[in-house]
């Protein structure tokens, strides 16, 4: 992204995290901005959004079909969007201000990789430790299957990473016969 | 015809009387010439051995003087070559010094560069084994590890972070 996007983007974004967070309302907007994060990609509303071919109106009205699906706060956030004829960027505002979100409120998405999906139990038992150890709160656990890790598994969130597979401890082995 | 004697003594005294006069006259009008002449012919001759002599000295010394600067450049000569003799068999010794410095240093060299290939070599085929060893035992936990084993082994790493 260029200097000039990027400051749009925060000009947006900054002040939207500042009212969730004022209102108290980080859960529901978690929710919604994490889902159409996901919808977005799988979709492919991204490119749709980039499309220099279309013209602003399409793009508004595509994305104020969203608008029923989501909080109120989100709604009022979509709309200053659209009125202004940001929806190109609309995309990188949504990713940014679940990331701002994040850090403020300090609750993060904890990926979850292991070689086998882990039962409730686990992941239940899993919870208090990755605050503990990430000192953070756990918003959600997103679970990635990767048979490459052999065994065990791989926390990661805000940028750190928790590795108890034995792909790891293989790699630890390796390095000290080397 | 007969001459008296008379006649003789007559002829006699005209002709020493000629003579002696004739004398006289040389004595007077010729004779200061004549020595003069010879006089100065005898001072040229002189002065012009005297010349010879002193150009045959100078000839001498100067035949002299040459050879003793044709003694001297000799000498130099010889000098220059004894000088130049000595600096090329002291470079030959430097030269040869250095070729063997230089030999004995590109064989250490070498030899540097085949401990430090036998090393490499060492540990690429230790890196191999190690890399295969782990693959090796990657694959058969792979295979070894089932789900229920899976999950045990999750239990215990959980407990494990528990403690940490």
């Amino acid at each position: 992204m260029d200097k000039k996007s990027r400051k749009l983007v925060d000009k947006y974004s900054i002040p939207f995290v500042q009212l969730v967070l004022e209102k108290g309302e980080e859960d529901a907007v978690f929710e919604d901005l994490s889902q159409l994060e996901e919808v977005f990609v799988e979709t492919g509303f991204v490119s749709f959004l980039k499309n220099v071919a279309l013209d602003d109106k399409q793009r508004e009205e595509s994305l104020l079909r969203l608008k029923p699906l989501l909080t109120p706060l989100l709604q009022n956030f979509l709309e200053v969007v659209v009125a202004n004829h940001r929806t190109t960027l609309f995309y990188e505002m949504l990713v940014d201000s679940l990331k701002r979100l994040e850090r403020e409120s300090n609750r993060f998405e904890v990926q979850l990789t292991s070689a086998y999906p882990l039962s409730k139990e686990q992941k239940q038992r899993l919870l208090p430790l990755a605050e503990k150890k990430f000192d953070l709160k756990v918003r959600r656990f997103t679970e990635v299957i990767d048979e490459e890790l052999i065994g065990g598994f791989v926390m990661v969130a805000n940028h750190k990473t928790i590795d108890s597979s034995i792909r790891q401890q293989l790699r630890v082995v390796k390095g000290n016969l080397k | 015809m007969q001459v008296t004697v008379g006649e003789l003594i007559g002829n006699f005294i005209l002709i020493a009387g000629s003579f002696i006069l004739l004398l006289v006259l040389i004595k007077k009008f010729a004779w200061t010439n004549i020595t003069t002449i010879f006089e100065e012919r005898a001072a040229k001759i002189a002065a012009d051995i005297d010349g010879a002599e002193s150009a045959r000295k100078e000839a001498e010394q100067l035949a002299q003087k040459r050879q003793d600067e044709l003694a001297g450049s000799r000498k130099e000569a010889t000098a220059i070559v004894e000088h130049a003799k000595e600096t090329a068999e002291k470079s030959k010794h430097a030269l040869l010094a250095e070729a063997k410095e230089e030999a004995r240093r590109l064989k250490e060299k070498a030899h540097q560069e085949i401990a430090q290939s036998k090393r490499e070599a060492l540990q690429s085929v230790k890196d191999d084994v190690a890399d295969l060893t782990i693959d090796l035992a990657g694959k058969i936990i792979s295979q070894n590890l089932d789900e229920a084993s899976h999950k045990e082994l999750i239990d215990r790493y959980i407990d494990q972070l528990g403690e940490a």
